[in-house]
Formats: structure tokens, sequence, C-alpha cells
């Protein structure tokens, strides 16, 4: 038997076969166009988040950087004649990163390259999955702090010397020790044929001999305890010949310190806190240069928009997630949608109009949103756009270049309405510029009540306040890109704000005005002392009290003017874009398709596989409601759903019976109650299909009751 | 003499056991006189090991460092040779040894190369309670080791642990022990003036000092957490005396001075969450705002904010956890009725459902999340001390609950609790 299996196996080696873009893609006119467009965002994301990841963390990074050269100020290798204490304090930078895990990759990397860049240091990255044992921690920091020497010499042949060392050596303290010393002689003694070998980024910013051995520990709460502990002490009696200095990650609070180490070992490092920055910072920053700017053709839709936050927010605070979603919604715009030829800068637009095919122009046609458009139009321009491919692509370059001064608009106007309501007690519509936005993207914000709310609030805002906004707004719109379009906008609030400031002038007038008006008043007295019935006071006197409660200050007037003309700047500009003709080829809004691949659901995917198994083997025969138990179905779908009516404990014999009347259903006609055993075939494929289910979790052995097994799921049925 | 030796040791001034070893041209007074200089206050142990240990070759091992046999045979080789590993060498040791019948041998052959047979050798293990993990036979080995190699050498371990706590299997020798106690006051003072700092007048620091110990002392009696509380808060009781506000001897104002500061450290004492630098900023600002640092130091106010799941789930598992398993029906279904004994001990659910059940109560949004018994779950790894413990709980469901994992879950709890406005309430009708 194993003789003539082994002849049978041959390996072929076949020919390699590249997946051609093709192959995914139908072959359709326009693709590359779009493929190149989606690669170019792509791209430009992926460079400005990165750019502003660092910006983010430049000053805190440059705090730890601080810190860290301000360490062992009075390190020399010479043993000094009295023992000083201080060296027996490993200097520690905490760096409190914030639970969102998923980001302390890139921070670390950031980091670590800004240091190279600033020190001549030898570091190391430690990640607690590399070093479960302290040979492995040993081993893995010593290979990186050496490794680094070959940044100073000839790369190829050092290079392969030092790894071959490391397979010999043991890495020990000892060994960096002088290792250590033997670099810093090197470097005192001949700094001139260092330069000669080449590193001029290095040499140029070397300054000092002093160079620190940096350890760095990414993750700190996932390292073993014990190892850790041996390694800080052993790395503190190395202190006097080697300037560790340690940078922990931590993701918690530093009090996950005091639960690793106990005081002895704690008790050896000197830490100082660094604080990152929250991660909703880092969203925020996301949002206002990468979601909402114009030059981004491409926007999330209100839900997509909802969604990602809610994933942000009810997860784990990952602001990389974020973005890998965005940009795969970007992706599936691009691929799924083939009006996303048109989602271009707004530099290409006309260039690409031109160039639309017509069934492009059909597709563009099709959209819901232009459908409504062309309804709203006379009927002899609708016969028109349904037909006249050129007035058509003449409407949609004209509806385009609106959607996009209607983009361009929209964020200066944000920030200016942000400014305002933000701090409004009870925040009707949101403290952050993200859940004005969202609201934005669903629907009219001003026909919201708490639209209403908040204008009503601001119907009260103090002098200083609004004096303070407005300038606000004025730099929002100036900085904008946009500014050209909004410059009537910028002149009417400047306006305003030189009413402000010479609101004493404005007051003056007003009472001179007054006592004008007091003068002029005698006269209408002078009625007051004529003969008058009890009827006709009472009305002059309620006239009186009217008039005065109406008056109203200077300043209130004005604030009431730019109330009102805030509130209808805001309804012109912030209109929901769901209602803009052709507002598909930018707003992607398919949350139905983005869900599952962003935000899987294992549980409910692996029940329904086994309740209905047709779904994912695309075989309708299969296909069946929950209760109905097909006995063509795989066995271990059967086995499922047959435990699915048990109880907490569920025997095994009993089981197997009612698996094979299942089974067996399918065989012998009903004519035949006969119950068999069951023979060896169908206890093997159900044994098989139990274990399979334990393997997924559904059940497990137990020992309460003999040849039963415990359900681990409830409430299925 | 015997051929090992214990030292407890408890409290030893770090350089103590070095200094012990130094291998000195002078006679026995001198040497001690040295000695008792460098380590005060161990006079009476110093003398006793004088008197059993000559001048010697000597090897220091420590065993956190060495932590296999074969790092710590090579290490005593190496030292013994004098090779050290270097890029020169490329790095190599001495010889490759990794058993006990291989070290005797090379032991003899570096003794023979060295000519060290007419000296002791001196093998000094610190931390000597790490022996007892490596195999059985190490520690016996030692012990015997004279005997074994048949040279003239003597170990000496060196532990903060009771000899007792070493004695395991057969074959091995009872070592002579010395121990180290505890520093009285009186010898903390002492040992805590020798770091006068050279600005200040000896009788200005022992005053210092002895008003250090007054507020220190109840709670802390370690020489090194001793000193560092001294350094830290050294230049607060100096500043008025720098800046010639107090006299030298006007200890009531200095201690006015400083009698804040000490207060704020002795919560943070053996915390050491800030440098010193850190410290002193901290105190500055408060100074400026007004307002005093909080009580507990930085580590209190938990500026740390987590998902909605991971928020909902730490709570979930703490009320799963603190309450008794018979009481979740009443707290946790809508419309609690009589409770029936019998049916509840028939569904005595897992912790596991347990916490999934509470979780479903205090966040109601999780009905539209039915992902979230799995997800979470592992989710759950990333969170706290409690959450890490719960979990592996939860996942092996071998151990049952005891106050005493409720107790730092409750803490964390009210810090979460702190952070966000999470009414509890909800869940405690």
């Amino acid at each position: 038997m194993v003789s003539n299996l082994w002849k049978g196996v041959f390996v072929f080696k076949g020919k390699k076969r590249r997946a051609k873009l093709e192959d995914y893609l139908d072959a359709e006119d326009g693709l590359n166009n779009r493929l190149q467009t989606c690669e170019e965002l792509l791209e430009r994301i992926q460079e400005k988040f990165q750019l502003m990841q660092s910006e983010l963390n430049t000053k805190l990074f440059e705090e730890v950087i601080h810190y860290v050269t301000g360490a062992h100020e009075d390190f020399s290798l010479e043993p000094s004649p009295v023992a000083n204490s201080k060296y027996c304090e490993i200097p520690t930078a905490a760096l409190v990163t914030g639970v969102n895990t998923p980001d302390h990759d890139g921070i670390f990397s950031n980091l670590v390259s800004m240091i190279h860049k600033q020190l001549i240091s030898n570091i190391a990255v430690l990640k607690s999955k590399d070093c479960p044992t302290l040979k492995a921690i040993m081993n893995t920091t010593i290979s990186q702090i050496m490794d680094n020497v070959d940044m100073f010499s000839d790369e190829e042949d050092e290079d392969e010397a030092v790894s071959v060392i490391n397979h010999r050596v043991c890495s020990t303290m000892p060994v960096l020790a002088s290792w250590y010393r033997e670099k810093c002689r090197v470097k005192q003694q001949s700094p001139r044929k260092r330069k000669a070998d080449g590193s001029p980024k290095k040499t140029s910013k070397h300054t000092s001999t002093k160079s620190h051995v940096i350890v760095v520990f990414e993750d700190l709460e996932s390292f073993i305890p014990s190892v850790l502990q041996d390694f800080i002490t052993i790395c503190s009696h190395y202190l006097q010949d080697i300037p560790f200095v340690f940078i922990f990650g931590i993701a918690t609070a530093v009090t996950a310190v005091h639960r690793l180490l106990p005081q002895h070992v704690s008790s050896l490092l000197c830490m100082e806190k660094f604080q990152a920055p929250p991660s909703s910072d880092c969203l925020a920053q996301v949002i206002h240069q990468i979601v909402m700017p114009a030059d981004f053709p491409f926007k999330l839709g209100g839900r997509v928009f909802h969604l990602l936050v809610d994933m942000f927010l009810y997860h784990d605070f990952s602001v990389l997630k974020f973005i890998q979603s965005f940009q795969f919604a970007l992706l599936d715009h691009f691929y799924s949608d083939p009006v996303s030829i048109m989602t271009v800068p707004e530099t290409d637009l006309k260039s690409q109009v031109r160039k639309l095919s017509l069934s492009q122009l059909d597709h563009l046609r099709s959209l819901p949103s232009f459908r409504r458009f062309v309804e709203k139009q006379p009927a002899a321009a609708q016969i028109k756009l349904l037909e006249d491919t050129k007035y058509t692509t003449n409407c949609v370059t004209e509806q385009l270049e609106a959607l996009y001064d209607y983009s361009n608009c929209v964020q200066p106007i944000l920030s200016c309405i942000h400014s305002f309501v933000h701090k409004l007690p009870g925040h009707p519509l949101g403290h952050k510029m993200r859940e004005i936005y969202g609201l934005l993207l669903n629907q009219n914000i001003c026909d919201t009540p708490e639209y209403k709310e908040a204008m009503q609030m601001l119907r009260a805002l103090s002098k200083d306040e609004m004096i303070g906004k407005l300038d606000q707004c004025i730099i929002f719109i100036i900085r904008s890109t946009s500014a050209d379009l909004l410059t009537d906008v910028r002149d009417e609030l400047e306006h305003f704000k030189d009413k402000y400031d010479n609101i004493e002038k404005l007051m003056q007038q007003e009472e001179t005005k007054e006592e004008l008006g007091k003068k002029s008043s005698p006269e209408k007295r002078t009625s007051f002392g004529g003969k008058m019935d009890l009827f006709q006071l009472k009305q002059t006197l309620q006239e009186l009290d009217k008039s005065k409660k109406k008056k109203l200050t200077v300043y209130e007037v004005i604030r009431q003017d730019t109330i009102d003309y805030l509130d209808a700047i805001f309804r012109r500009y912030l209109i929901s874009p769901t209602v803009l003709p052709l507002h598909e080829v930018m707003y992607y809004n398919r949350v139905s398709a983005i869900k599952p691949c962003i935000n899987g659901v294992p549980r409910s995917n692996l029940e329904n596989g086994l309740t209905n198994p047709g779904y994912y083997l695309l075989r309708e025969d299969l296909i069946s409601d929950a209760l109905t138990i097909l006995p063509t179905l795989p066995d271990v779908c059967i086995a499922y759903k047959l435990h699915n009516e048990c109880g907490r404990l569920i025997n095994l014999y009993d089981w197997l019976q009612a698996f094979m009347m299942i089974v067996k259903s399918a065989e012998v006609d009903e004519n035949e109650p006969e119950i068999r055993k069951p023979d060896k075939l169908i206890q093997a494929r159900f044994i098989r299909a139990v274990s399979e289910l334990q393997f997924l979790g559904f059940i497990k052995p137990t020992k309460r009751k003999t040849d039963h097994v415990a359900r681990l799921t409830w409430g299925a049925c | 003499m015997p051929p090992t030796l214990l030292i407890r040791r408890w409290l030893v001034f770090v350089n103590g056991k070095m200094a012990l070893a130094k291998r000195t041209q002078g006679n026995v007074n001198d040497l001690l006189d040295t000695l008792c200089n460098t380590v005060p206050c161990r006079t009476q142990q110093i003398e006793s090991i004088l008197t059993l240990v000559g001048e010697a070759q000597y090897v220091v091992v420590n065993c956190i460092e060495c932590y296999n046999c074969r790092l710590m045979f090579e290490h005593i080789l190496n030292s013994l040779s004098n090779t050290s590993p270097a890029p020169s060498n490329n790095f190599a040791s001495y010889a490759r040894c990794d058993n006990v019948n291989d070290f005797v041998r090379l032991f003899h052959q570096v003794i023979e190369e060295e000519k060290l047979s007419a000296e002791t050798v001196y093998l000094i293990f610190e931390n000597a309670e790490r022996l007892r993990d490596r195999e059985v036979t190490l520690l016996p080995t030692l012990l015997r080791f004279q005997e074994l190699s048949a040279c003239n050498v003597t170990v000496i371990l060196e532990s903060e642990i009771v000899w007792e706590k070493f004695r395991a299997g057969t074959g091995s020798v009872e070592p002579y022990i010395i121990f180290f106690p505890n520093y009285s006051k009186a010898e903390l003072v002492k040992i805590l003036l020798m770091e006068c700092p050279k600005n200040c007048k000896p009788g200005l620091y022992e005053n210092y000092i002895n008003l250090l110990l007054s507020v220190f002392y109840h709670v802390c009696q370690s020489l090194t957490e001793l000193r560092h509380l001294a350094v830290l808060n050294f230049p607060k009781f100096f500043e008025p005396v720098k800046k010639e506000e107090a006299a030298e001897d006007d200890i009531r104002k200095l201690w006015r001075n400083v009698e804040p500061h000490l207060k704020k450290a002795l919560q943070t004492v053996y915390l050491r969450e800030v440098s010193s630098a850190q410290w002193e900023r901290m105190q500055e600002e408060s100074i400026e705002h007004g307002t005093s640092i909080s009580v507990h130091g930085t580590s209190s106010h938990l500026d740390l904010e987590l998902p909605f799941f991971s928020k909902y789930l730490l709570i979930a598992a703490y009320l799963a956890s603190y309450n008794p398993a018979k009481s979740d029906k009443r707290f946790f279904a809508k419309h609690a009725g009589k409770i029936n004994k019998k049916t509840q001990i028939a569904r005595q659910k897992t912790q596991n459902e347990r916490i999934i059940r509470s979780l479903f109560f205090v966040g109601e949004s999780f009905i539209h999340h039915p992902d979230v018994s799995v997800k979470m779950l592992v989710k759950l790894t990333l969170l706290f001390e409690a959450a890490h413990r719960h979990l592996k709980i939860l996942m092996t469901q071998r151990l049952e609950y005891g106050p005493s994992t409720a107790l730092p879950c409750s803490l964390l709890l009210l810090q979460v609790c702190q952070t966000k406005s999470v009414t509890i309430q909800k869940s405690y009708p």
C-alpha cells in the first residue's frame, strides 16, 4: 500500500502564474483611470497620515529625547573612586501611550527613527512576544545593540561576522560591556579615521564621546514579570560599565510598573513620566486633515462615517484602524462603483468629463440623485438631459463644480459653527467637530431642533465671547483653501466685529438720540395732561410699558443682527450632501458592503454557517429554516442543530441516536421502525462531528455526569 | 575553616560584599579599619568574616545574571583565568563548559595554569536563593565543591532568606552562617550622615536626617529608600539657609518649611514614579496654581479613557465577581419575582456566562451587538490586572472567586467610574 502510494506522488513545478489586474476587474473602459486615481489618493492619504502622526508626537518625542540626553551626565568609563549611589538607578522614561495598542508600533518606530537622527545611540526595541525568557530578552537586546555597530565600519563583512559571533557567543552582559568599552575607546582614539570610513551624518552631529544604550520596552504590560525583573536587576549591576536608559511603553497607567515589579526592583529605576496625547486628538486631526478637506475628492457618507467613528469609540481607539478602514472604503468605492470615474481632483474635472463614454454617462444618469434633479427641471430640459449627450455633459460638469464649491465652503463654515456651539451648555450640537460633521452628512443641520436650541442660546452670548468667536471664524475663513469663495462672508463678519469694537461710540450716539427723543417727547406727555377717560389711560400706559420692554441696548441689537446673519450663512452653506445632485460621485455610503469587511462578526457568521450551510456552500438544496434538519446536511451541522435542542448537559448516547435517526432517514423508508445499533461508520462520523464542535468551542467534556458533555453556549433555541 | 559560608544579607550596605573580598596588602587591622569605614555599623560581622577569610583570589557570581549553569561555570573560569570576552578574541570565553564534570576538570586546569594552588580561592554567589531553582544537584555540588575539586576553595553564598529554606534532597553540607541584623535607627543616622553634601555642615545635616527619620521611620526602614528620600527632599530643607532667610540653627523654622514637602513625600514612599527633577517641577507647579499635589502622587489621577465596550465589560466583570452568583437574578432580571431556590441551583451558570449577562444588563446597547461575547472576551486580555485575572479564571473555569480578587477590581472600577460618569446605580436596585 505504502509503496504504491509513494510511487504515485510526484511534484510538478507548474508555471508560475502572476495574477493580473484583469483577472480581478472586469475589463471595463475607464478602469485604468479609476485605478490610477485610486492609487494616487491612497498614496496621498498615507503620506499625509504619516506626516500628521509624526507632527503630533514631535513635542513628546523631543521631551523624551531631552530626558535621554540629560541622563548619565557624569558617566565615565574610568572607575570613580567614590561609588556613587546614583549609579544604581537606571534612568527610565515612562511613556504613557494610551490604550490604542494597534497604533503603538507606529509611535515607537517614529520615536526610534527620531532618536537615531538626533543622537548617536545604541537602541534595542523589545517586544513582549520576542522575550518570553531571560535568555531571549538578553539575546534580542544584545544582538540589536551590537548590530548597530556596523554603521561605524565596513558594512558587509562586519555584518556577517557579527551574526556569526552572536550565534557562537553567549549574549551576556560582560560581552556587551567589553564591546561598549571597545567602541568608546575606538571613538576616542580615532575620530578622524571614522570620518574617512564614511558616515557623515553621524560624525557631524557627534559632540561628545558618550553614547547611551537605550532599551525600549514597547508593551511593558505584556512582559512576563519575572523576566523583566531579572533583566532590570542585571542591567543595574552593569550600570557602571554601560549607561543604560530605559523607555517603557505603558498603555494604561504608571501603576502598571508597580504591578510588574516588586519594590526592590522598582527602586532600581528612576522614572519620569511622559504622557502621549490622547488618540481622540489624533482622530480629530485625521478628520480635519484627511476626511473633511476638499482636496481629497473622496468623502465618506454619513452612515459610513458613523460606522467608522463608532468602531473607533467602541472598540480600541485605534487611529490606524480608522485610517485603514477609510482607505478600504476608498478602494471599495473605486472598485465597485462605475460612477467613481468622475471622482477626480477638481483640476482634472473638465478633462475627465470630456473622456466620458456613453455607458459611463448612462451610469451617471441613472443615479437617484441625478434623477431627482432631472425631475425638477422644466420638461424641455428633462428631455434634453435624457437624450442630448452634450447638454448632459455640460450639466454634469456644472453640477460637479457646484459640488466641489460646496465641499470647499463646508469646512470653514463648519469650523465657524463649531467654534460657536462647542461650549454651549448641554452641547446641543455636540462638542466635537466630528459630531457636527456627522450630523451634516446625514441631514440639513439647520432643520434640526438641536440647531434651533443652539441658536436660541447663542442669542444670549456676552460681548467678549462674541468678539472672540468672530475672530476665530475670520481666521478659519482666511486660512481655508476656499477663502476667495467666502470673501463676502468674511467682509460681513469683519464689519460686525468693527461694530462691536466701536460699540462705545454707537452707544453715545444712541444716548444723544435718546436725549433728542426725550426732548421731543414732552409734546406727547402734554397729551397725557389732557382729559382722558379711564380706558384711554390704561391703553397709553400699556403702550408705554411695551415700548420700555422692547427697548434693547445697542449691543443687543448688534448681537441680534450678527446671529441672524450667521443663521442665514449656515442655512446657505450647511446643506446635507445627500440632497445635492450627483453626490454619489464623491460621497461613499455603502455601509452594508463595508461593514462585514471591517467589523466582522465571527460568532454569528459561525452560527449562520452551521445552521444554514447552503449559504456558504452555494447549494440551494441545503438551504432550510433553522428548525428542520435535513439528512443531506454536513455531519457537523446535524450535530450542531441537535445540540441546540438540548439543555446544559447533553447525553452522548441520546445524541448519537438522534444523529443516526436523521442520517438514516435518507436511506431507509419509514416503514422500518426497528431501532438498530449504530454501525461503526455512523459512530465514527458522529464522533468526528462532536469533536469538531468541541474544537469550535460549543461543548466541552464534563465530569459531572458520565457520558455527558456540557454545552458552552446558551439561548440559541 | 569551613568550605562553605552563608551570609544572610539583611540590608547589607551595597558595597559591603565587594569590600569584603577586596585584596589588600596591609595587615588585618588596617583592613578592618578600611572596611569598617566603608561599611559602617557592621563591625561585628566584618570581624567574624575576617577571622575566616584571608587574603584571597575571589570570583563573584551573580546568580540572577548567570541564569544557567553554563554561564555560571564559564564566568567563574573566565574570571580565574583573566579572560574577558572582547572584540579582539571574538568574545570567546576560556572554554566551553556546561556540566559539573567539565567544570571540575577545567577548574583544576585553571588553578594549575594560574598557579593558584597555594592560595584559597573564594567563589561568592550573590542571590544564592536562585540556585535552588536550578538542577537539584547543583547546590549540593557547590556546597561540597572543596571535596569534589580537591582544591583549596571556599564557597560563599549570599542570600536574604534563611538557610532552612535551602535544604532539599541529600548530600548538602551545613555552611557556617553569618547573620547581618537590621540596622537600628542610630545606625541608619550614622550611615545616612556619610552622604552629607559638601556645602552643608555635618551638624545641620544630622538635624535634617533626624527630622527625616522622625517622619519616615515608621513606614519605611529600608536604607536605599531612605537614602533616596534624603536626597529628594534635602534641597527644600536647605533652601532657606541658602537664601539666608533662616539661620542654620533655627531648626524650628527649617522644620516648618520642609514639613509639608515631607508629608507629601510620605504618600509616595516606595513608589518612585517621579524622578527628583519631576518632583521639583510638580511642586513648583502646585505652588503656582495654588493647589496641592494630589494626595497619591502622579498615579492616582488616572487620565485613562477606555473604549466603550472595554469599559462596560470591565464593569460587568466586576459585578459578576463581586456579587454572589445567586443574587444575579435579583439584580439583573427586569421583573424579578419570587426567587425559586430549586431553579437557581439547577441553573448554575459559569462565570463567563454571568459576565456576559451582567454586561447585557449594564450596557443595553449591547443587544445590538451580537458579536460582543467572543470579541470582547478576547479583548479583555488587553485590560488591567483585574481583567487579566478574570479572564484567566474565566477561560479555564477552574477557580472560584474569592473576595480577594474582587478587591483590586473594585479599586479599578472606581477609577474607571471617575474618568467617565458611569452609573453603577443602574445595576443596584
